[in-house]
């Protein structure tokens, strides 16, 4: 019986490491913009059935925290955020398209619009996005319709998908599933979405953690203790 | 437990932030500054579970999965270009740009900067030279005899002489524009170098191209908001904090581990 007890604890403390190293990970990207929360979910799994029903607790998904950041006026041309569902896309290194709500884009010396890896920025249909290098001034309509000097160049492209998110470097996201254009996108120029990532509720469940932890630990000893006296008993006894 | 090195990847790009506003404050009052501002991005994931990988229990496809990131890197400190507000100094070789426009200076060891300040003086042989007393490119050179200089929006430079009985064209000032500003590199002095991420650059009449038009008697003001950089401050002081809490929390942890016989 006292294997089992070890594991239970064992797999509540390595939940704690785990959820405190994903509240180190929001906490390190508060200022990462577009970045998204990551949320632990624990799941039951269970260990042994019989002679009694045992499980442990395990660390089963990291989700993606889906809420909007705040957003900040930076009046920059190509700084872009959009307002309610969808991501942007830029191309991948292997060139499959990424999703991504960090909207902090530049233009390269050939007009291109990149983010700043120099990763392009595509459009619905997944084609790079260029301005011509010639163009004064910049207008992006809220449906991300681009205007260099009152001509239309292009559509920056917002898309969602229902498959599963992929975290990739980057506050970026490769899309399992198939990837669908948003119906009516609201993009917002001059505008970006910071990390959405809660501090107080962070520092909650940093406490909670730390706390919950340690109450293991003790269980942990006391175990040890009980285990110790139980050895020393029947070792007594002849 | 990588909680440790992971808030101190936070830590470290807070300190960055406090970096960037601190010289932006101070450069408050540097003619034509444009304010930086650092960018983030998050680190690598070690993926523990692949969203998508079938579940051993039920078979059904995992519809998230474990990815455990580890922290925040910079990836940028980029110049926000942008109009600062005009200033009228009344000096007749104080010269603004109403646009995106830079102009050209050629440097002591060859080559040429490019600069938005447009605090001229004359050599002593007459040559329009910046503050550091690098020649403008256009290479101007005004009489020692010349009452007054006219500069034009257009950039055509002219002299009087004599109260105004005589009038000369001393030359043309070119601004220079760029497809991708924020892509110079900074020299310090107020000048940039052009690199291959902000192309070659475009000479023509100011003016054009929304290269902007040349103000005499202005100069222009560092575009730094103060308000809003001291904002940032206090966001990067509290980020700081927050991110050496974690840190505090996983020391704990780690102490409390080593205490388990």
């Amino acid at each position: 019986m006292g294997e089992a007890v070890t594991a239970v604890l064992a797999g509540g403390l390595r939940l704690q490491r785990a959820q405190v190293d994903l509240t180190a990970h929001n906490m390190a990207n508060q200022s990462t913009v577009g970045f998204r929360a990551q949320r632990p979910v624990a799941s039951e799994h269970v260990y042994a059935r019989a002679p009694a029903s045992v499980s442990v607790v395990r660390l089963a998904a990291a989700m993606v925290d889906e809420t909007g950041g705040r957003q900040t006026v930076t009046g920059a041309p190509l700084d872009l955020a959009i307002d309610g569902e969808g991501y942007f896309q830029v191309a991948g290194p292997d060139g499959a398209p990424l999703l991504t709500r960090a909207g902090q884009f530049e233009r390269t010396a050939a007009g291109a619009i990149v983010a700043p890896d120099g990763a392009a920025v595509l459009d619905e249909g997944g084609a790079p996005l260029a301005i011509p290098a010639d163009a004064a001034s910049v207008d992006i309509a809220r449906d991300g319709t681009i205007t260099a000097d009152g001509q239309p160049v292009g559509r920056v492209g917002v898309v969602t998908t229902e498959g599963a998110l992929v975290r990739r470097v980057g506050a970026r996201f490769a899309a399992e599933g198939p990837v669908v254009p948003v119906d009516a996108p609201r993009v917002r120029q001059g505008v970006l979405e910071n990390a959405n990532v809660d501090p107080i509720g962070e520092l909650t469940r940093l406490i909670e953690a730390s706390r919950r932890y340690e109450m293991l630990q003790g269980m942990v000893e006391k175990e040890d203790g009980r285990v110790g006296n139980l050895i020393e008993t029947l070792s007594r006894v002849r | 437990m990588q909680a440790l090195k992971i808030a101190a990847t936070g830590m470290s790009a807070q300190q960055t932030r406090v970096d960037v506003t601190s010289n932006n404050i101070a450069n408050m009052s540097t003619t034509a500054y444009d304010r930086r501002r650092a960018s983030f991005a998050d680190l690598h994931y070690q993926v523990l579970r692949a969203p998508g990988t079938l579940s051993a229990q039920s078979g059904e496809r995992l519809p998230v999965g474990v990815e455990l990131g580890f922290g925040v890197g910079t990836v940028a400190v980029a110049v926000d270009r942008r109009q600062g507000a005009l200033r009228a100094t009344g000096g007749e070789l104080n010269v603004a740009v109403e646009g995106d426009g830079y102009f050209e200076v050629e440097l002591p060891g060859g080559g040429t900067a490019f600069t938005r300040d447009g605090a001229f003086q004359l050599s002593a042989d007459g040559v329009v030279v910046n503050q550091q007393g690098f020649t403008l490119a256009d290479a101007i050179t005004v009489p020692q005899d010349a009452r007054a200089i006219e500069i034009s929006a257009d950039g055509t430079v002219t002299a009087v002489f004599e109260d105004g009985a005589r009038i000369e064209q001393l030359g043309e000032i070119a601004l220079a524009r760029f497809v991708n500003a924020p892509g110079l590199t900074a020299l310090g002095d107020n000048l940039f170098l052009e690199t291959e991420a902000s192309g070659p650059a475009l000479r023509d009449q100011p003016g054009i191209d929304g290269r902007g038009f040349l103000r005499q008697g202005f100069l222009e003001d560092s575009s730094v908001d103060v308000v809003a950089e001291i904002t940032e401050l206090i966001e990067a002081q509290r980020g700081y904090e927050l991110n050496a809490r974690v840190l505090a929390a996983a020391d704990e942890m780690l102490g409390a581990t080593a205490r388990i016989r």
